[in-house]
């Protein structure tokens, strides 16, 4: 039986102790419920390092994105070491440096300058979903 | 990284989970508490560095007492800090909390929406925590 792959898990780091960490939480959930909520499942980092085989399994099988907010890379790291090596990985720093006018500094709720990075991180992870899912070849089991 | 005062007294962890909105609730209490109700006398720590052994959180959750604000019944901030030999003096179930004030753990982002209130009676009840816990130890 052929099986397709058709969902992409994003891993996002969510960390709060620092400004990027809201951005990655902001745009996996802008991914999640708006642009892309039929092709993308999140996986719950907590969950996953706290040893949950469900998570740990579709990482494993499923094309995952990986979404850091600082270059602890804990998201990727957890992913790579725990799972499978993900399939992309987005560093919102890097991100950040395209605006060099921005500066991310809000721990709860994000400022419209902040929304437009989220935004930006939120689409160049819809546009990676699309990537993944054409070029990934139809699983077989 | 947020700076951390050497004064802070109190460790404070929400499981900051993905599953619906329930680990946003949570981070954004524990972020209300640091930020406006008790800044200088609590310390955020993350979950993922912390067991990942990132820096010396490891050493700090053992050393500082420390609450936990999970989202749902998986209690992984809970389980993963008492695995790490943390000391764990106070917790709450943002699934418990919701049950408790009859408000809906809806996203708490949204201004006046029933998960930002939510996030804000988690945060009083933490800050009191905190409060109970530094007062113990004063005596």
């Amino acid at each position: 039986m052929a099986l397709s792959t058709t969902k992409v898990g994003i891993v996002s780091c969510s960390g709060e102790e620092l400004p990027g960490g809201t951005v990655t939480r902001v745009a996996t959930r802008l991914v999640l419920e708006k642009l892309r909520p039929d092709k993308t499942v999140t996986i719950c980092l907590p969950l996953f390092l706290a040893g949950d085989e469900g998570e740990r399994d579709f990482a494993k099988v499923f094309p995952t994105i990986t979404v850091d907010g600082c270059d602890k890379r804990c998201a990727q790291r957890a992913t790579g070491n725990l799972s499978a090596k993900p399939a992309h990985s987005i560093l919102i720093t890097d991100i950040a440096k395209k605006h060099p006018e921005i500066r991310l500094e809000s721990y709860q709720k994000l400022t419209d300058d902040e929304m437009k990075i989220a935004q930006e991180v939120a689409e160049e992870i819809a546009a990676k979903v699309d990537e993944i899912l054409k070029r990934r070849p139809a699983k077989t089991g | 990284m947020r700076p951390m005062s050497d004064e802070a007294k109190v460790a404070i962890m929400a499981c900051a989970g993905m599953e619906k909105t329930l680990g946003s609730v949570a981070m954004l209490s524990v972020l209300r508490v640091a930020e406006e109700l008790r800044p200088g006398k609590t310390m955020v720590i993350a979950l993922p560095p912390l067991l990942l052994g990132v820096g010396k959180l490891a050493d700090q959750v053992k050393r500082l007492p420390v609450i936990v604000v999970d989202g749902c019944g998986e209690r992984c901030a809970m389980k993963c800090t008492a695995k790490l030999g943390g000391r764990i003096r106070g917790r709450i179930l943002v699934l418990d909390s919701a049950k408790k004030y009859g408000l809906r753990p809806d996203s708490p982002f949204k201004e006046g929406s029933e998960g930002h209130r939510l996030s804000e009676k988690i945060a009083e009840e933490a800050a009191l925590l905190v409060d109970r816990i530094l007062g113990g130890q004063e005596k």
